[in-house]
Parts: structure tokens; sequence; C-alpha cells
């Protein structure tokens, strides 16, 4: 547990500070040096026109973090809210709201972010939309399910005759209960936003040139696979050992916050 | 005025006599970034002629040799009998693939629907180039072309793959052609398949079969080229060539009329100013990119818009990277340097450019340029899309410069690249798509379709590409090799300038 979460922790810090490590401008070339091997000035070599993997890996950290961030925390938001809603709506606001996200999670969300960004346009932008439009659905249910069982509970019935609002009650008696599975639901999400970005980045829908970002370089590293595999390892390395420390935090943390299931 | 082209005696010298058929074998497997259209594209409409003329189904009135030469091809000869007035007379003993004969009425029958408004085979590039008044057949094997004005280009466009000879189509033959291989089938934006034709004219090919398939990803078709899945790549990645070869691979490198450019939005943004653009043009170290993008043996460095392989249309306009002078003409453009950054009426100067990532040395040009832009102090964004998308931003001013590769000279005529890409409304080819708009350029491209002297026509061109340099109506950057990859075994490939001919009946494949 505490080794899972020092290496996350370390990953968060590689996200905020990776940068101001980079040995170089991610984005400055050097035709002369370029598909250079490990070492030297370049300590991990640099890619077809003679940027730096390294620095380009660091400042990649941010983008694919950070976006991955974004994406799930606007998804946890959202999805909470359609959740609660649902859940204190009523039954036919309860059937609508639930029909609408068996909807959205009735297709493949890859594919659906595959579809949306290929619509809007590659881009920033449409990448963290695409994902964020695919990624609300799973908090939803939770909070939705979760909150249905709270509805019926005395504190909660106490709060509603003494004449709290909805908002209210959902403030300070649903997202308390709600937030350990929350947080659980969110690691999840959290690496496979990891792995959207990167899986969109490689098919050219992504972050856009020069900027480094995992998904991008797998991409731009593709037609050296044979020559220069290195070019695809690093990134491919960098995605792996991320989303599998954010998993394995995600698993600790559900150890933590739900002993039962330990122990089962 | 009255000039004979006779070429009988070319046509003697270059066509084969018909071979006795021997036992066609092996099935060969090409990977290409294109695919056709629908299940039986009709080779006349829009580009769709280039894939069944480079797979040896189609065949032309006139052809190009290796040297983008012309060459009576399913003509005998062509002879101009008047300004406006062709006399092709069709080679004898030419069958399609049912079996009929090729007859100046059905070269006629095959022609008129390209002029035809909602018939499938309508072309308007094609009836802009052949810009045809009528035809007529004498006799069995004579056409008559009478064109609306003297078109020295006339018997070049007889090699526009879309300019081709059909018979009546049926379930059996869908695209019922002439040449040494048939079409069977093709799975729209996946396969398109062929058979020998045994009878064919010009003797029966040594292979039994071939397909192409669609692999827009030059990453993805050399992986199934080691797989042993696809037998010749064409456009093999650049920058794996030379390992891809230390294998075993046979290696096909040659010059052709692919020019990567940057086609430009003039109607609105930053390069609705000449010399913006031109400094743009001055910024970009092409000789950097050759290197790094093209590993150095996918193309030269390009200054005019046609190589040297076009022997003799090729203007001496050499490249120049010159950030200093770049720097200089943004300053008389009116745009002033703030923090290392040229600012044009209070904005930043931003170029965005938009390309494809089909070809693999795209994606890494543009973001060369860029780099090189920036090095000047010039913003620019780099957006990876898709050919079709970045013609219309290019043409709704969502983007400022669409790098692509283009083929220069299909026909081996100079007049179909400018014509297509630059010439206002007049010539209606529709490939203008970022407005750019020149009297004397227009002047100029009229005066080289009329004129029939090689020698004045070659001054008319040169002239033609020293003004698009000095306009930068678009900016050259490389003449593109095509870098192509055969498995031990293939025999008979050439790489042809105009891109336009893959197979003929002297591809043979070996196990």
């Amino acid at each position: 547990m505490r080794s899972v979460l020092m290496l996350t922790a370390v990953l968060g810090l590689l996200a905020v500070f990776g940068p101001s490590l980079a040995p170089h401008d991610p984005t400055a070339i050097d035709i002369p040096n370029r598909l250079a091997p490990p070492g030297g000035v370049y300590p991990l070599g640099t890619d077809a026109i003679g940027r730096c993997v390294l620095s380009r890996l660091l400042h990649g950290a941010s983008w694919s973090l950070g976006l991955a961030f974004l994406v799930s925390v606007i998804g946890l938001i959202a999805g909470t809210l359609i959740g609660l809603v649902a859940a204190m709506g009523g039954r036919f606001v309860d059937w609508i709201v639930m029909r609408a996200t068996d909807s959205f999670l009735a297709f493949p969300d890859l594919v659906a972010a595959v579809v949306i960004a290929g619509v809007l346009g590659a881009g920033t932008g449409s990448l963290v939309f695409a994902l964020t439009v695919t990624g609300w659905m799973r908090y939803a249910r939770v909070a939705r399910g979760i909150g249905l069982s709270f509805g019926s509970r005395g504190h909660v019935i106490q709060a509603r005759l003494a004449g709290l609002s909805p908002v209210a009650i959902a403030r300070w008696h649903y997202l308390p209960a709600l937030a350990p599975s929350l947080v659980v639901v969110w690691t999840g999400m959290l690496a496979r936003a990891i792995l959207g970005i990167s899986a969109l980045g490689f098919l050219g829908f992504g972050v856009q040139p020069p900027t480094p970002e995992w998904g991008t370089m797998l991409l731009d590293a593709r037609v050296h696979l044979r020559s220069t595999p290195l070019l695809m390892i690093w990134p491919g390395l960098a995605i792996v050992a991320t989303v599998l420390a954010i998993n394995l935090a995600g698993d600790a943390l559900r150890d933590s916050l739900s002993p039962q299931e330990r122990s089962a | 005025m009255f000039r004979l082209l006779a070429l009988a005696a070319l046509a003697a010298v270059t066509v084969p006599f018909a071979q006795p058929s021997a036992a066609q074998e092996g099935s060969l497997t090409i990977a290409y970034h294109a695919g056709p259209a629908n299940e039986a594209p009709d080779p006349r409409a829009r580009q769709f002629g280039w894939l069944s003329n480079q797979m040896g189904v189609t065949e032309t009135l006139m052809g190009l040799d290796h040297d983008l030469q012309l060459y009576p091809r399913l003509a005998e000869s062509i002879e101009q009998s008047g300004p406006t007035t062709w006399r092709v007379t069709l080679r004898d003993g030419v069958s399609f693939h049912d079996g009929s004969p090729v007859t100046a009425q059905s070269v006629i029958d095959s022609l008129t629907p390209i002029a035809e408004e909602g018939h499938p085979a309508h072309n308007v590039r094609l009836v802009d180039l052949l810009d045809l008044a009528g035809m007529n057949a004498d006799g069995d094997r004579v056409v008559v072309f009478e064109t609306n004005s003297p078109n020295a280009a006339f018997p070049w466009t007889l090699t526009e793959p879309g300019v081709v000879v059909l018979g009546e189509p049926s379930s059996a033959f869908p695209i019922n052609a002439t040449g040494p291989f048939i079409f069977r089938e093709a799975v729209t934006d996946q396969r398109y398949r062929v058979e020998a034709n045994p009878n064919y004219w010009g003797g029966a090919p040594a292979l039994a079969e071939a397909v192409v398939r669609k692999m827009t990803d030059p990453a993805a078709a050399a992986l199934a080229f080691e797989a042993g899945e696809i037998d010749l790549v064409i456009n093999y990645a650049e920058t794996d060539y030379d390992r891809i070869l230390s294998t075993g691979a046979q290696g096909y490198a040659a010059p052709t009329s692919r020019l990567f450019h940057y086609a430009l939005n003039h109607r609105s943004g930053p390069l609705t100013n000449k010399l913006i653009r031109r400094a743009v043009s001055l910024a970009i170290d092409r000789e950097a990119i050759v290197e790094a993008a093209l590993s150095g043996v996918g193309g030269t460095p390009a200054g005019a818009i046609f190589p040297q392989v076009m022997k003799g249309w090729a203007a001496d306009i050499a490249p120049v990277y010159d950030p200093a002078e770049a720097e200089r003409l943004l300053a008389e453009a009116g745009a002033v340097k703030e923090s290392g950054l040229w600012m044009l009426d209070g904005e930043p100067l931003t170029i965005r450019i938009v390309t494809y990532a089909s070809r693999a040395a795209l994606p890494p040009t543009a973001e060369l340029t860029q780099a090189y832009l920036q090095a000047i102090g010039v913003s620019a964004t780099v957006s990876i899309g898709e050919f079709g998308a970045n013609n219309e931003a290019i043409t709704n001013g969502t983007a400022d410069m669409h790098l692509q590769a283009f083929g220069t000279a299909p026909q081996g005529d100079p007049s179909y690249f400018p014509e297509l890409l630059l010439a206002g409304p007049a010539f209606n080819i529709g490939g203008n798509v970022g407005g750019y708009s020149n009297p004397k350029l227009d002047t100029l491209l009229a005066e080289g379709r009329e004129t029939f002297d090689q020698t004045e026509r070659r001054a008319i061109y040169t002239r033609v590409q020293e003004l698009i340099a000095e306009e930068a109506a678009l900016i050259p950057v490389f003449h593109g090799n095509q870098t192509s990859v055969g498995r031990a075994g293939l025999s008979g490939f050439k790489v042809h300038p105009a891109e336009t001919y893959w197979l003929d009946s002297e591809v043979s494949l070996s196990e």
C-alpha cells in the first residue's frame, strides 16, 4: 500500500514538476543528431527530427496525466450530479436518466470517443470533450445506486421533513456517504483516461504537434518501430507504469476504505 | 501552323508485338495508401482511373514512357490536321476484355459520357482538359477530335487515366477495358483484384493475379510486408527504407513528378500578403527536411514546381533558405517583432498548418516547418487531418497552409498542375481551393495551351514557374521520389515518374 501510494505520488510530482527537470526544450530540433541512441547529451536519445526523448517524456507526463486528471474530474462531477438527480428525483426521473445512462454505456467508450473526436476534429479540446462525454456513466451508476439506498433512511427523511432543500440534502447527507466509493471509481477512471488520451493521441485525434504527449509520441515513432524501437518503448513504458501504478493505488484505496471486501 | 505529330514510326519501335500466351502464375499483393471508392469504380470519374491504369486494367489512347515522353498506346498514330483538329488512328486488332473489338465508335461512346452531366462518368476536370467541341468516326479505325480552341496539351491529355477506352460493361466485365489485366472485384476502401488477360494484344501477362490492399498507415504496410502478407509496398516509409533493404527486400527509389508543397489560403489570413508568403518560404530549410523526413532517399529540395525528371520543363529556380531575409520581409509587410514574436495588427502572427498522415514524410515535414517558423518568431500550429477536410479548411479560412503531395504531371504535360491548382475561374477545373487569382498567370496558361512551338512553350512555362515562385502562390518543399519495396522474386516492376503505371505484361513474381 505504502509503496504503491509513493509510486503514485512520484508520478503526480513528475506531472507537476517534470517539465522543469527536462534537460532540453522538448520541441527543439537537432537534425544532425536525429535518431541518436541514449547517452551523452540526450539520456534517452532523440526522435526522428532530433528532439530529446527524455524531455518530451517529462513534458508529456504533464499533458498525459494533466489531461487525464481533468477528464476524470469533469466526469466525476458530471456523473455524480446525474446519479444524484436520478436517485433523488423520483421514479420517473430515475427511469429517464438511467435509460439515457444505459444508452451511453451501450457504446464502447473508446470507439465512441474516436467518433466524437473525429467529428469535432483533432485537438486537445475535442479530446477532452470526447473522453468526458464517454466517461461519466460509471460515476452516475455508483452515485445513483448508493443514493437510492439512502433515500429511505431516517436522517434523510428527517432532513426532507425539516424543509432542507434537495441541494442541501445532497451536500450534507448523500455526498459524504458517496465519497469513498466514488474515489475508488475515480482512480480506475483516471487510469482509463490515460489510456484513452494515449489511444486517441496514437490515432491522431489528440494533442497536436509539436506538443509532447505519450500517445502522440507513440504515433510519431511507429514508422521507426523496426529501425529504432526505443522510440516506441519509452512512451509505452511510461504509459504502462503509470496506468499500473494508478490501478494498484485504486485497489489499495478500495481495500482501506472497504475493509470488509479485503477480508472477504 | 499545321503541324504533323505522326507517331506511327515510334509506335512500330516501342510497341511489343503480340506474344503467344504463356501460362500465368503467381499472385501479387500490393499495399497502397488509396483504395477503390466503390465496387466497380468508373475509371472516367474523379481520379478513379488511376487505380485501373496502375493495375493494367484500362488503357489510354496515348501513353507515357519512363522518360515522360508520349507514345501511342491504343492509338497507332496521332496527327494534327488543323489548329483544333486531331486524327487518331487506332491500333488494329485490339479487343475489349469481353472479346468485342475496339472501334472508333467505341472510343467515342466511351469518352462522350465524360461531358454528360448526371452520368456516373461525368468529370468536370477532364471536360476542361479535353476542351472538346466534338468527336467523329472516320471509318472503324480513325477518330477525329475537334477541340474548342487550339490546345497543345491535347495529345498529352489522351494519356490521362480518366480519358480511357471502355466497352459496354456487363456483370462479367464491370470495367470492360483492354489492358493486360481484367478487373474482377473491388471492395470499397479495401481491395481491388485483377486477373490476367491471356488474350492481351501486347502479349499475355506473366502474373496470374494481382490485388491492391488499401493501407493508409505506412507503418502497418511495413509490418505487413515483413510478415509476408504483402509483396510490394508502393510508397514505403522513407525512414525505414535502408533497413528493409538490408533484410533482402528489393528497393525501387526513383524520382517522380510528385511535388510536396504547401497550398495556401489566399482568401483570408496572413498569407494574403505576398511578402509574408515569401517570408514563410524563405524560412523553411528544405535541405534539412529532405535529410530528416526523407532520410535522404525520398526526394530533392524544390525551388520550382516542376522536377528535373520532367526533362526540359523544370525552371532553374534554386530553393533558398534565408531566415534573415524572411524577417526583413516580415518587417516590410508591416509586422512588428515584440519579445521575440512577430506581431501583425496587434496580434501574434500565427500560421495554421494542416496536413495528413498517409504519406510518412508529411507529418515530420509539417513539424519541421513549424519549428523553422518559430525559430524566426512566427507562431505556427500543426494539425494532422484528412486530405479533403484539409482542403475545406483552406477554403473556409480555418487553415493557412495545407502540406500535401501532388503529381505535377500525371499526363507528362506542364499545363495540368498550375491550371488545376492556381488558375482562375476561366479554367474551371476546380482544384484552386485557396482562391489564388492572378490574371498574368491566367494569360500565360492560356498562351501555354495555344502555343505549339516547343521552344516557345518551354519559355512560357518557365515564366509560369518564375511567376509562381515570385508570388509564392504555393510553396514548394521537395520533389518526391517514389520509394517502393518489393520482395525477392518480384521482377519487371519499375517506378514510373508519373506514378500512373505499375503493372504490365512483364511484371512477374517467382517463389
